[in-house]
């Protein structure tokens, strides 16, 4: 009986912690306590039991920009949890050992244990990547101290998306990519950010831009003509089956002007598109070809005269600017002309530039990210407000987020009626563990968010999840949603571990269904 | 009340349903449905190669380019080829599919694909299943724009389905649309009903019409699915479907469909036809895959029966190479050959137009050209397939010419 009792308590007290961001607050605080439910269900993954307490009363201004400032947080949970993850430290030259392409022997094998029980692949190889990466995402998603940087590292992946399973090398340059370029400029600068996208082998991959070269561009005559003729290269070069011209690749420019920066309706047009990927000619990766070359000739040591340009060519799976691949011809982009200089990566350089400080790219960023935080349809007043802070402090993230959760609009706007944002499935898992205080350690949660429709890193069009309500809310979602509740509820998802449990399975899955729940 | 289920319950109810569903939540959802034409798509992931399933045997280049993988002559040798007419014959593995052709069910169509050059999986793919090639940015798919053609009017959840595990990119935006890998996980307990019913008002009760709507979809299509019980339905009596699979997709869309959920459009994939190695003559990996294929559309059609009117289209990204490689198989290439079997089909002959295997003909000197290209296959199979009235804005800046592939009956 007092059991019962208590259960029913602790199941009431859940219930409030979940449902808290509908409870209207009282007295002269009101505003500031309204700001302080938004700012854990939009800036974080959701209130763990005394966050909202903890937050109150250290003001929202303070808190916001403590997490505005990851670095000052420690994060020693995370840290612990994620040690185990070896790959997702290893640079892309290492996971390109560690995964060598397999053989063709290998590859037969594998395809004669595909034909023969086609409905089970076996995978073998580097597959675990994902795996590893979405458990390392919902543990840094749960359990980090620095909400808003994890929010916000989610939140660019997905504005630069790139699909795991593009190919071998794509997936292979994905630790590093989200390492390396995304990660560290999630709450600094948008041109940082842009230009760490722009030159990654992973978005290079994705986006076809290491095709994209000067129209007629033979990769082997021209390693040919750097050689200068000495014959046991070119017999190794000739071996190859066919002579391949390359040629302007519009894929990654579109993407980039479309995607990435001004948006579809920001003012360039197709001719843009060419003069674009014409200055982004080069920005390549090196292959294992051209690794061959180097070792080659550095074992030869220095008997033979062999051009710098080939002598300094980095790892395999490095990002390399190949002048020899480039467009010299001048170009003009969004009416404004881009010197030929006489190193050619500066013309991507400066269109990296000129894209990451347009006023179209500050109004389309700061929509979305209004749109991430605020509402489907953030008013004109709040994104150029946001706007303006970006173009004065030249794409500065947390001084744009600032605008944003720092205006009277922010709390308007969020809480308007119907204009409630749905939770994506991974904002959903996320939520539900740090709501019941959970315990993330294995892949099934991660899973879980794919079978809700997002399979983490999986994401195949360039245009990344959509953030909109209607887009993760539907009859079918409904029903999902319901199944997580109850698998949640009835801690069948391997590799969550509760806590302290009161209330009963079905109370705690009627609650996590509930639509309260779903709302952000 | 709810307390009478306990946690093993709950796991056997929530933990049992394999279910994903996609698109936008769409009010009234009509009770009865009447018997209306399907659509079926299988996309045959990996670009199955189509000289080894329409084999150009009379091609003065055939035996030299081809090699190994060189067939026979219709009624030559111990597995001989089906003679299509033309100078085309069918694989033997093929078999369970030549009574449909010969009967003028059927129609392979040579030479097609994509305009995009790209022999990349992902991307091929891709543009065709956005339906939009050289476009990327395109969120919905192609067969999703049909889904939404159809008159909404009446529709039901299970409209568009999809027997995979995830939405397919095809049906990305699509109304009412599910993508359920099994059908045999989803039950639903009658225990749970009063947890059930309790979500289902919090749900009704909701002020937001959003929630609301897709509360009642998510409702409504668990209740017709228990009512139409499609599990319980036995296979006929002499349909045999192969058993490479331990589910057979096309077995429980038989079932689906002849339960009367309202089935317009399905998708389903085969895996495995990027045969880089021993892929094999008359026998072997490909082979396999094929008879498998054929096995189980031939079975599919006869279980579903004249009740229904089914098209069934199989689709590939692009071909292969024309020549072997060094192991046995073949590489990507560019022009291959689809497939369009059933209801309306204009069958009994090879169609699309075929330009031979002379090196000038070949696209880079090695494949198959393109010379019709998918949204022409796709947009006419779709149109009158389902009936639409305007089949304009199922491919987005393109103009689909006829192949009169479909009869318009």
């Amino acid at each position: 009986m007092r059991a019962k009792l208590g259960w029913f308590v602790a199941a009431v007290v859940l219930l409030a912690v979940l449902l808290s961001t509908r409870t209207r607050a009282e007295g002269p605080t009101e505003l500031e306590q309204d700001r302080a439910r938004l700012l854990l269900s939009r800036a974080t993954y959701g209130a763990r039991p005394g966050d909202l307490e903890a937050l109150v009363s250290k003001g929202s201004e303070a808190w916001l920009e403590e997490q505005l400032h990851p670095e000052r947080i420690a994060d020693p949970v995370v840290e612990e949890m994620l040690e185990s993850f070896d790959d997702l430290e290893r640079s892309t030259a290492e996971l390109m050992k560690k995964y060598p392409r397999p053989s063709r022997e290998q590859r037969q094998r594998m395809q004669r244990a595909r034909l023969s029980s086609p409905a089970r692949p076996p995978e073998k190889g580097p597959h675990t990547l994902v795996r590893d990466l979405s458990q390392a995402k919902l543990v840094r998603a749960v359990h980090s101290e620095r909400q808003l940087k994890e929010v916000m590292a989610d939140f660019w992946f997905n504005h630069f998306n790139v699909y795991a399973r593009k190919n071998r090398n794509t997936l292979l340059a994905l630790p590093s990519y989200e390492r390396d370029a995304i990660r560290p400029h999630a709450l600094g600068s948008f041109h940082d950010l842009l230009l760490a996208t722009a030159r990654h082998p992973a978005m290079l991959f994705y986006l076809d831009n290491w095709l994209n070269t000067k129209e007629g561009f033979d990769p082997r005559a021209a390693v040919r003509a750097q050689l200068d003729g000495p014959r046991r290269q070119r017999r190794g070069l000739q071996r190859d089956r066919e002579p391949r011209e390359l040629g302007i690749n519009e894929n990654y420019a579109r993407e980039l002007m479309e995607l990435h920066t001004l948006g579809v309706d920001g003012g360039y047009n197709q001719q843009d598109v060419i003069e674009v990927a014409r200055a982004m000619t080069g920005w390549s990766v090196v292959g294992p070809q051209a690794t061959r070359i180097r070792d080659r000739i550095a074992s030869r040591g220095g008997r033979r005269r062999v051009p710098e340009s080939l002598r300094s060519i980095p790892d395999e799976g490095s990002y390399f600017f190949n002048q020899l691949a480039h467009d010299d011809a001048p170009k003009i982009v969004l009416g404004k002309s881009i010197d030929p200089t006489s190193d050619g990566i500066d013309d991507g350089l400066a269109v990296i530039e000129l894209l990451s400080r347009h006023p179209s790219t500050a109004s389309f960023i700061s929509r979305k990210l209004a749109e991430r935080f605020v509402s489907d349809t953030p008013s004109a007043p709040l994104v150029s407000a946001m706007s303006e802070t970006f173009l004065d402090t030249g794409g500065d993230i947390p001084a744009v987020l600032r605008t944003m959760f720092l205006s009277p609009r922010f709390v308007d706007e969020a809480t308007a009626p119907d204009n409630g944002k749905v939770k994506t499935p991974l904002e959903l898992v996320a939520s539900a563990a740090r709501a019941t205080g959970a315990t993330v350690s294995g892949p099934g949660l991660a899973h879980f968010v794919g079978e809700l429709g997002m399979p983490l890193y999986l994401c195949q069009p360039p245009t990344g999840y959509e953030e909109s309500a209607a887009a993760w809310l539907s009859g079918g979602s409904v029903l999902m949603r319901m199944r997580f509740a109850g698998a949640f509820a009835s801690e069948s998802i391997p590799g969550v571990q509760f806590g302290e449990i009161h209330e009963t399975a079905p109370e705690r899955a009627l609650a996590l269904a509930s639509p309260d729940f779903q709302r952000q | 009340m709810t307390g009478t289920m306990d946690r093993r319950d709950l796991l056997k109810f929530f933990g049992s349903t394999l279910l994903l569903f996609g698109g936008t939540a769409t009010r009234g959802v009509a009770r009865a449905v009447d018997r209306q034409s399907v659509l079926v798509v299988v996309f045959l992931r990996g670009a199955a190669d189509a000289l080894h399933m329409v084999v150009p045997y009379r091609e003065n280049r055939y035996r030299e380019l081809r090699g190994a993988l060189a067939l026979e002559e219709p009624g030559r040798g111990e597995n001989p080829t089906l003679d299509l007419g033309d100078g085309f014959a069918f694989h033997p593995a093929l078999s369970p599919l030549y009574p449909l052709y010969t009967s003028g069910r059927l129609a392979p169509i040579v030479g097609v694909g994509s305009p995009d050059p790209t022999r990349s999986h992902f991307d091929a793919q891709d543009a065709m299943e956005t339906g939009t090639p050289g476009v990327k940015s395109t969120r919905d798919g192609w067969l999703s724009r049909a889904v939404n053609a159809l008159a909404v009017e009446g529709s039901s959840p299970f409209t568009a389905v999809a027997l995979t595990s995830q939405m397919p990119r095809s049906l990305a935006g699509a109304h009412d649309a599910i993508a359920l890998e099994n059908l045999s996980r989803i039950s639903f307990p009658e225990r749970a009903d009063e947890l059930m019913k309790r979500i289902e008002n919090s749900y009704r009760d909701d002020k937001s019409a959003l929630f609301a709507d897709a509360g009642d979809e998510a409702f409504h299509a668990m209740r017709m699915f228990r009512d139409a019980d499609p599990l319980s339905l036995p296979t006929p009596q002499g349909v045999s479907y192969p058993r490479a699979r331990k589910h057979n997709p096309l077995e429980q869309l038989a079932k689906l469909i002849k339960s009367e959920l309202g089935v317009r459009v399905a998708f389903i994939e085969s895996q495995g036809w990027d045969t880089h190695f021993a892929q094999g003559a008359s026998t072997g990996a490909m082979a396999n895959l094929m008879g498998n294929l054929a096995g189980s559309v031939a079975a599919f059609l006869e279980d579903v029966g004249d009740s229904t009117p089914v098209t069934v289209l199989m689709v590939t990204e692009f071909g292969r190479t024309v020549a072997p490689n060094g192991a046995g198989g073949t590489d990507h290439g560019h022009g291959s050959a689809m497939m369009v079997v059933g209801h309306g089909v204009r069958g009994g002959r090879v169609h699309g137009d075929w330009l031979g295997l002379e090196a000038r003909n070949l696209h880079d000197g090695r494949d198959l050209p393109v010379t019709t290209d998918f949204r022409d296959v796709f947009s006419e199979v779709a149109q009158q397939s389902l009936a639409l009235d305007d089949a304009s804005r199922l491919f987005p800046g393109y103009r689909p010419s006829s192949v009169a592939v479909m009869s318009r009956s």
